[in-house]
């Protein structure tokens, strides 16, 4: 039993940050009730028509007939989680929200700012049927301020916090990340938000409406230019992959096609022990490497004197070796060497998932914590489009048979079909 | 949310309890003591010399210095100084553990001589304390005792390879991110915990991994390996028209879509506003690849007669998802942030002042607090005389033989 058990999520957010966020709550018990239109899938499902280009990645490639069921990136960001489709256009799918909100603790949105309102389903109006309930909205610049209305997502959202700027090989040269910190750093900090307001409710039993702007959140997360404004009145740039303190720092090549190795060097002591163990005691006295400073100064020659032991070496030769001396050192890893690698392999870190329904068996990232008493696991695979609509009406919304082919007949809620 | 409702510190009442100097732990702690938790830092008299200096990236304080990520990290803190490695140090933490909810813990082997198996040691004298474990690969496997810097975390997480250039090494983002989430999961892992406690009464040992935090939030590749397409090595900022970063007069923007499935040419062609563009053979994907020269050519011409701030406030009026590289200038003086008074200006124990992002969401009923970050050691005596109990003559005794 996770450590959320008995916690019940509404989850009417889309594509990334939102569901990544109701993924994690999901994986540590809580029971995820995911919404999504009948005719408006969440995004991340991809294309609907499985003749038409493009989508995935797919497993194996195929799209299959159900593209949107087999989506990978969906895949990964939504088990744990039931799916109901729900027209929020139609005055009946709101009340049929809002009966399944009663019996919720929690109701998360990553809708553009004011769809809530328009809609009929903001805070104020979720709140009349549950008092207590905890809402999350995840805007890109929050619902007040010049910019509210812009549009940005994770491309976007690290270039106007100043990640771009400090990440690149070249002064003047900033660059994308690529793997685009914003959306899935914006859903860690709602987990911490929701799990902070579900405290307070229990204290106090009051719940509330928490704003997560993702600006202000990955902002939150990234000071360092700041404070390096305000400490030293210049604004910092790329440093590729040298730090401003230690030396060496890099990513060193290997004996290979394309393999690396990161190796850091953060002390004397450290720098000590590397010459020993690249077999240079000679140097243990020279004064061009006897300080940080010193090594600064002199940083090319010092990360030649790394490079030129790492080149004859495998990535996890040289990690293992320096490691065993106590200098920070590892393999710069691709997934395939994750998936490989006897760390994540001994703590059990990928899961392999059986995600059926024309996905198969896959392995899937778990969990970044364990648990001693009560462990996170995976209880559901993905669902399909729609897949609990049913259940969940029957179930949590109480109502019979009658009612519910009423509602399927009417369009209010959707087949388990997307499009 | 106004500052009119009334708003507490929602986790006043609980004892955090800190030991560690690293950026992961030193995170996790300041999310507690924001929202109002007492929290405890324990650090050594070594700190003095290398302790409090975390790793700044400003060109002038290349040796370590940097007195404001400190401070930022530790805001709202109590700070205890502490020789944890004596039987008198241990016993002590022992006594101020007995009276926590959690114990953040940033050491590889557990902080008591009664932990040292790393696990179990602290739930069985302490039954109801979570204690959290963030650590960079964990208590277990191994590298469970591996040395790791940011760059470390970035390289064995997977994510360093996957932007960059092809023919370039591997490249180290910016920030601290892998630590950073090292400490929000520890956050996420000590209030589940906690929240678990409710249930069963009990609280439990909780090991976080810094690299399977990072792996988490960083691993959009793991799925393209896992699910049968190409792991995209360092090959990720070639991005699709218009997207990616450019030039502009003054600086770079990045102009995407417009999100969901919506089109997004007819708004680019009515910001760029030339007539080359109106032709219709445009207006599909096929067909601006077949004119991607000119269509590029007439964009970047267009680019160049702007300043990043105007193409921004332009890109967005339509609709489009737009950006400008921001400087650290350009983010402390945002018209938008500020409207929103999200600086706060902080005051340094050196008597500089900072404007530091003040909190990560802001919450109808729950307040964020930031109080200057404790000077080293400052509240040894008042933790352990006046909350513990630890009688005067006892306290002084310990302090002449540099216990605390």
């Amino acid at each position: 039993m996770g450590p959320l058990d008995g916690i019940r999520v509404v989850d009417l957010s889309q594509v990334w940050s939102g569901p990544y966020s109701t993924r994690m709550l999901g994986d540590l018990g809580a029971d995820v009730v995911k919404v999504e239109g009948p005719h408006r899938p969440d995004p991340e499902r991809g294309k609907m028509d499985p003749k038409a280009a493009g989508g995935g990645p797919y497993p194996n490639n195929d799209p299959g007939d159900e593209p949107y069921n087999r989506a990978g990136r969906f895949v990964e960001y939504n088990r744990n989680k039931r799916a109901i489709a729900i027209d929020l256009k139609a005055a009946e799918g709101v009340d049929l929200l809002k009966s399944l909100v009663e019996s919720a603790d929690v109701v998360i949105e990553n809708f553009s700012v004011g769809v809530t309102q328009r809609l009929g389903i903001d805070y104020e109006r979720l709140k009349a049927v549950k008092p207590d309930l905890v809402m999350v909205s995840m805007p890109a610049f929050g619902a007040t301020g010049p910019d509210r209305r812009f549009v940005a997502f994770g491309p976007q959202q690290e270039c106007l916090v100043g990640l771009a700027e400090i990440t690149g090989y070249d002064p003047g040269a900033p660059m994308s990340t690529g793997v685009f910190y914003p959306d899935p750093t914006v859903a860690v900090f709602a987990v911490s938000a929701i799990l902070t307001a579900l405290w307070h409710r229990d204290a106090t039993g009051e719940g509330q409406h928490i704003e997560i702007a993702q600006r202000e959140a990955v902002t939150f997360s990234l000071p360092e230019p700041l404070i390096a404004l305000a400490e030293t009145g210049k604004t910092p740039g790329p440093l590729a992959n040298r730090h401003p303190a230690w030396s060496p720092h890099g990513c060193f090549r290997c004996e290979g096609d394309d393999e690396w190795i990161a190796v850091s060097v953060t002390s004397d002591e450290e720098w000590n022990a590397l010459l020993v163990c690249v077999g240079r005691a000679d140097l243990l006295d020279d004064e061009r490497f006897c300080s940080a400073e010193a090594r600064i100064e002199n940083r090319p020659d010092a990360e030649e004197i790394v490079e030129s032991w790492t080149a004859r070496r495998s990535p996890a030769e040289a990690m293992n070796t320096l490691q065993a001396s106590g200098v920070p050192a590892g393999v710069v890893m691709g997934m395939a060497d994750l998936l490989q690698d006897p760390q994540y392999g001994e703590r059990g870190f990928f899961v392999d998932v059986d995600y059926s329904a024309g996905v198969g068996r896959h392995p899937s990232l778990g969990f970044p914590w364990q648990f001693s008493d009560t462990p996170a696991s995976v209880r559901r695979p993905t669902p399909k489009f729609a897949e609990h609509t049913t259940e969940i009406l029957q179930e949590i919304a109480g109502l019979d048979e009658e009612k519910i082919a009423r509602l399927f007949a009417s369009g209010v809620v959707g087949q388990p079909r997307a499009g | 949310m106004s500052a009119k409702e009334s708003v507490t510190a929602p986790l006043d009442g609980l004892r955090v309890v800190e030991v560690g100097q690293g950026i992961a732990e030193s995170f996790a702690g300041k999310m507690f003591a924001a929202q109002g938790a007492d929290v405890i830092k324990v650090e050594s008299p070594r700190n003095d010399e290398e302790g409090r200096a975390t790793g700044p990236d400003a060109e002038s304080h290349r040796f370590g210095q940097s007195p404001g990520y400190f401070h930022y990290l530790n805001m709202s803190k109590r700070s205890l100084m502490l020789n944890t490695e004596c039987s008198d140090g241990s016993r002590l933490l022992a006594r101020l553990l007995s009276t926590a909810d959690v114990l953040i813990d940033g050491t590889k082997n557990g902080v008591l001589d009664l932990a040292d198996d790393g696990t179990d040691a602290c739930g069985q004298e302490f039954p109801r304390l979570v204690h959290v474990s963030i650590t960079p690969f964990g208590r277990s496997g191994p590298y469970a005792e591996f040395a790791a810097t940011e760059i470390v975390l970035h390289a064995m997480s997977g994510e360093m390879n996957l932007a960059g250039m092809p023919d370039r090494p591997p490249l180290q983002k910016g920030g601290h991110f892998a630590q950073v989430h090292g400490g929000l999961h520890g956050y996420v892992a000590a209030m589940a915990a906690l929240t678990a406690r409710k249930r069963t009464g009990r609280g439990q040992f909780v090991d976080v991994s810094i690299a399977e935090a990072w792996m988490s939030v960083a691993g959009s590749a793991l799925k393209q390996q896992t699910y049968g397409g190409n792991p995209p090595m360092r090959v990720r900022n070639k991005a699709q028209f218009p997207s990616g970063l450019r030039k502009c007069s003054d600086g770079w923007v990045i102009v995407g879509g417009r999100g969901g499935r919506r089109d997004w040419w007819p708004a680019f062609r009515r910001m760029i506003g030339r007539p080359e563009l109106d032709d219709a053979v445009l207006e599909t994907e096929e067909g601006r690849k077949a004119n991607a020269e000119m269509v590029e050519r007439v964009f970047n011409e267009w680019l160049m007669t702007r300043s990043k701030v105007e193409v921004y406030e332009r890109a967005q009026s339509e609709g489009l998802a737009a950006a400008y590289v921001a400087d650290a200038e350009d983010v402390v003086n945002s018209p938008h942030l500020k409207s929103r008074d999200y600086f706060e200006k902080t005051r340094l124990n050196d008597g500089g002042e900072i404007e530091f992002p003040s909190r990560p969401y802001r919450a109808q009923r729950m307040g964020w607090s930031n109080r200057p970050a404790p000077e080293l050691g400052q509240h040894t005596r008042s933790v352990f005389v006046d909350d513990l109990g630890v009688e005067a003559g006892e306290f002084d005794r310990l302090s002449e033989t540099g216990v605390v």
